[in-house]
């Protein structure tokens, strides 16, 4: 694997420095810090360059819907909430490219349905690449190309805007 | 002979609770280093993390201890049993009984700390992550 022309063979320092220079991750589980707010979680990636930007973290929990939930620790949020400042916390440092594990696999097919449109159009909107990871085909309406695995081989390729389909 | 079955029941009923408890303390830290992990921090920072949190854990246990000792020792005490012929003892907090105590809780953080660090640096960030630590 190659980001930014480099290839990530590397030591696990030099690799997690460039998991937080490269790779936005959101997770099944959210994985959000129990201890902290929710404005302070989006803030997280951004500690080891000591890169804090209060107000750019602020910009993002606007951009999906919490702007007033900044100071709300993870406990006294909803699931679809957790989720979103997960999004958030994904985009604070910028990364070239998204991996979201299942990120709507522990909320009801409403929420899901919100999170895989506001995922996709935040990293249109900021010309990110999105690898989403799904076992519910209901989710990938708003994504380019569904590469379909079954039992960890790759079937099929599907362009999604043109309808286009390779089945290997 | 009841009486020392009942004895052993709840100890051992305590001991699992303790051990019960511990054990999620630890998977649940797990976890969050995980998740540093995985959002950018560096294994060698993320242990630091972890031995800065329990130093300062085991910095406050300790000063309160201290801070207890200090206010609830009696001036002046016997020593029962077959110490008791030796007389009045003057109970005394010198700098070896502070080294000591301090050396005990350094101890402690690193028995602590050494499991978790050990467990981040042999398993991978994905499969810590998959199984939530545990």
């Amino acid at each position: 694997m190659t980001c930014r022309s480099r290839y990530l063979n590397l030591s696990r320092s030099a690799a997690a420095h460039d998991r937080n220079e490269c790779v936005g991750f959101i997770f099944q589980s959210y994985n959000l810090l129990p201890q902290l707010t929710a404005l302070e979680n989006i803030l997280v990636p951004t500690l080891p360059k000591r890169r804090s930007d209060p107000r750019r973290a602020q910009e993002l929990l606007d951009a999906v819907g919490l702007g007033d939930r900044g100071r709300h620790r993870p406990s006294e949020l909803s699931g679809g909430e957790q989720q979103r400042v997960a999004i958030a916390r994904a985009l604070v440092n910028d990364p070239a490219l998204i991996l979201a594990d299942e990120p709507a696999g522990n909320l009801d097919d409403e929420n899901a349905g919100k999170i895989a449109k506001l995922l996709a159009s935040a990293c249109r909107e900021r010309g990110k690449t999105l690898i989403l990871v799904t076992h519910d085909r209901n989710l990938i309406h708003p994504v380019d190309h569904v590469f379909d695995m079954r039992a960890g081989f790759l079937t099929s390729i599907e362009s999604v805007s043109g309808r286009e389909a390779a089945y290997l | 002979m009841h009486t020392s079955s009942i004895n052993c029941s709840v100890t051992a009923e305590l001991s699992g609770a303790g051990f019960a408890t511990l054990h999620d303390v630890y998977a649940d830290r797990r976890r969050q280093y995980a998740m540093l992990l995985a959002l950018g921090f560096s294994p060698a920072k993320t242990a630091m993390i972890g031995i800065g949190i329990g130093i300062a854990v085991a910095g406050a246990g300790t000063a309160l201890g201290v801070l207890l000792a200090a206010a609830c020792t009696p001036r002046h005490f016997a020593m029962p049993s077959l110490m008791a012929d030796l007389g009045m003892i003057e109970p005394s907090f010198t700098a070896l009984i502070a080294a000591v105590i301090i050396g005990v809780a350094l101890i402690a953080v690193a028995l602590g700390v050494a499991p978790t660090v050990w467990w981040l640096n042999k398993r991978s960030v994905a499969s810590a992550l998959s199984q939530e630590g545990r």
